[in-house]
């Protein structure tokens, strides 16, 4: 057949049902945009949360007293990198901070400029800072969301921490993080080390727990049991482990997303029923007539495909495009925070710029497919009887 | 041209009996020749018409149309034979309301793979010859009854094919069209176009240029 009569055709055949093919168009965009929309939030959420884990240490211990986490002497530190298998390890501190008016929490977390820091995180978070300039006078380094409650506070660029004892801690905002980094550092307050333990009320040699480096993972095991040997309060947890409870929330967050799925799916298989229907009905008689005028079979499948091509195509591209402005451009309003929980400082963990097009690809092929299927398999069935009985 | 040896079609009918539509039917039709398949309704002329055009497979018998045997093609040469050697008329025109005329009268040339251009132009020839030049762009919803009748007579003829098989073709038309019809059958006859009607319309049983006319009962042929 002649691509272009071809064309002319089912243009022709598709304004002739023009009702028809704009409903199915609409009810697949929807359903498209729906599950474009979670596949594509979740991927991306994924991805930053593997990127945060990247940036964890190996392993980090912390002194539990009656369940609880409590401060550690940083000078075990020393002890647990004389451990083999261990290649450094670092006191950390850091530790929320409740806004007691407003009700929201700062994340404080204290960076040691003078040790090499054990995990990716910090480091990257601090690229690029003239550390002088910071180290000059209390200064501090604040996540988005940070900086706008203080904004809207007119704190005009100082912010006084009150201690635990309750004595005033001023601190001057030396410059926002990076929108990237929204996901794990919108509520994060960056200040040096000792400036975390006053605000924090810390003692000078408490750190909150100890990052450690274990270059062998294999060894980490007999690292734990090791550490665990030398005081009886101690519990380790290994980043396999931590991995794995990031994965537990996900895995979480994600039944929710069942739910809907589940719905999208219900009505996915709607569609494809309608489609099926209608071609054992209506367009019964317009395969009669194409075989009667000359048409074979193949020539048949081929036209009724065509048409269902541009509808299924044009639904995906409107559906997936519209997704991905939605998430990626406009931060998925509404369900990013069915995803993170409407937490802290408000739901919202900014701009996401990592697109998973894999999802985008599997959807593509779980949807056209049997898309396509629902209108081929009765157009196969049909064109393959006698003309005279498909045209009664 | 059309060989027909004791044809025979069942139906399924009620409660899992057959019934009998066309009972051991003989007919030759030479070339060229225009023959009137005629009958009350309900004896099996459409039918008859039906298997002659491929379009429904017989219970027993042979049907060979330019020594092809019509019931035994695959796909592929079945669709070619009904889009090269056969034009159909049929007795509800089917054409599809909600496209031009040019759309349905272009469904045969677009399966034989022509382009646009062409298309247009022997679509608009064809409609010239049947007197419907005037609706080539209309839609078959906007046309009156005679007007659809020409426009399923055009693509029954579009591809000008040696075979055509008319079902009740003047059902639809005042004087004046039926004039045309026969003008146009004459015309297609002369060209070597072999054609078999089925009607009860007595127009034909005087009409000069019919060779032949064959009456079914009951779906048996009674004289030849
Ligand atoms: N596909 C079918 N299934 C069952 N019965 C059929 C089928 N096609 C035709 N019949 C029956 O076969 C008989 C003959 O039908 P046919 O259409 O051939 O008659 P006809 O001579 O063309 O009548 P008319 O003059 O009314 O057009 C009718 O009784 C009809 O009901
Ligand atoms: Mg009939």
């Amino acid at each position: 057949m002649d691509p272009r009569s071809l064309a002319n055709l089912v243009a022709a055949m598709l304004v002739r049902e023009r009702e028809k093919h704009l409903g199915i168009l609409i009810l697949a965009v929807v359903l498209v945009f729906l599950a474009a929309s979670v596949l594509l939030l979740s991927g991306a959420l994924r991805h930053e949360m593997e990127l945060a884990l990247d940036g964890q240490p190996d392993a980090v211990v912390q002194r539990m007293h009656a369940g609880r986490p409590v401060d550690l002497p940083v000078a075990w530190a020393d002890q647990f990198a004389a451990l083999p298998g261990v290649s450094a390890a670092q006191g950390r501190v850091f530790g929320r901070y409740f806004q007691e008016q407003n009700g929201v929490y700062f994340t404080v977390v204290g960076i040691d400029f003078f040790a090499e820091n054990v995990g990716k995180e910090l480091e990257a978070l601090v690229a690029g800072l003239d550390v002088r300039e910071f180290l000059d006078g209390d200064r501090m380094l604040v996540g988005s969301r940070v900086a706008g409650f203080l904004e809207r506070g007119r704190y005009g660029g100082v912010y006084e921490f009150r201690t635990p004892e309750g004595d005033p801690v001023p601190v001057t905002v030396h410059g926002t993080l990076p929108e990237e980094t929204d996901l794990v550092g919108a509520d994060l307050v960056l200040v040096e080390i000792g400036l975390a333990r006053r605000i924090l009320g810390l003692g000078p040699d408490e750190a909150t727990d100890i990052a450690l480096s274990i270059p062998n993972d294999t060894e980490a095991d007999a690292v734990m049991a090791r550490i665990i040997g030398t005081h009886f309060d101690l519990r380790v947890l290994l980043r396999r482990e931590m991995s794995a409870g990031y994965a537990d929330s996900f895995r979480l967050r994600s039944g929710l997303f069942l739910l809907l799925g589940g719905a999208v799916l219900a009505a996915f298989g709607l569609v494809l029923f309608q489609r099926y229907s209608l071609i054992t009905g209506t367009d019964r008689g317009q395969i009669g007539v194409l075989r009667a005028t000359g048409w074979s079979v193949r020539q048949i499948i081929v036209l009724k495909t065509s048409e269902s091509l541009v509808v299924g195509l044009l639904a995906y591209l409107i559906g997936a495009v519209g997704a991905v402005v939605y998430v990626h451009a406009a931060g998925a309003p509404g369900l990013m925070g069915l995803f993170l929980g409407f937490e802290n400082l408000g739901a919202g963990a900014g701009p996401l710029h990592w697109i998973d097009t894999d999802a985008l690809v599997l959807l593509f092929l779980f949807y056209l497919l049997p898309f396509t299927a629902s209108v081929l398999v009765p157009t196969w069935r049909l064109a393959n009887l006698d003309p005279v009985e498909v045209l009664r | 041209m059309i060989r027909v040896r004791s044809l025979t079609v069942e139906f399924p009918a009620s409660a899992g009996q057959m019934r009998r539509v066309l009972d051991q039917v003989d007919l030759e039709v030479a070339p060229g020749e225009l023959v009137v398949l005629n009958g009350v309704s309900g004896s099996g002329k459409t039918t008859l018409l039906s298997v002659v055009g491929g379009l429904l497979r017989p219970t027993s018998g042979a049907v060979e149309v330019q020594g092809r045997a019509v019931a035994k093609l695959t796909d592929t040469s079945a669709a070619a034979y009904r889009r090269d050697t056969l034009g159909f008329l049929f007795q509800q025109n089917y054409l599809f309301d909600r496209m031009s005329v040019l759309d349905n009268v272009a469904l045969p040339l677009v399966a034989a793979g022509w382009s646009p251009g062409r298309i247009r132009t022997r679509v608009t020839e064809t409609l010239a010859t049947v007197g419907a030049s005037a609706v080539v762009d209309r839609t078959i919803a906007e046309l009156s009854g005679g007007e659809r009748q020409r426009c399923a007579l055009a693509r029954a003829l579009v591809a000008r094919p040696r075979l055509l098989l008319c079902d009740e073709p003047t059902a639809n038309l005042d004087a004046a069209g039926r004039e045309l019809l026969l003008d146009l059958l004459d015309e297609r006859k002369s060209s070597g176009v072999t054609i078999l009607l089925a009607t009860h319309d007595p127009l034909f049983d005087s009409a000069p240029h019919v060779d032949r006319v064959v009456r079914l009962e009951d779906g048996r042929v009674v004289t030849t």
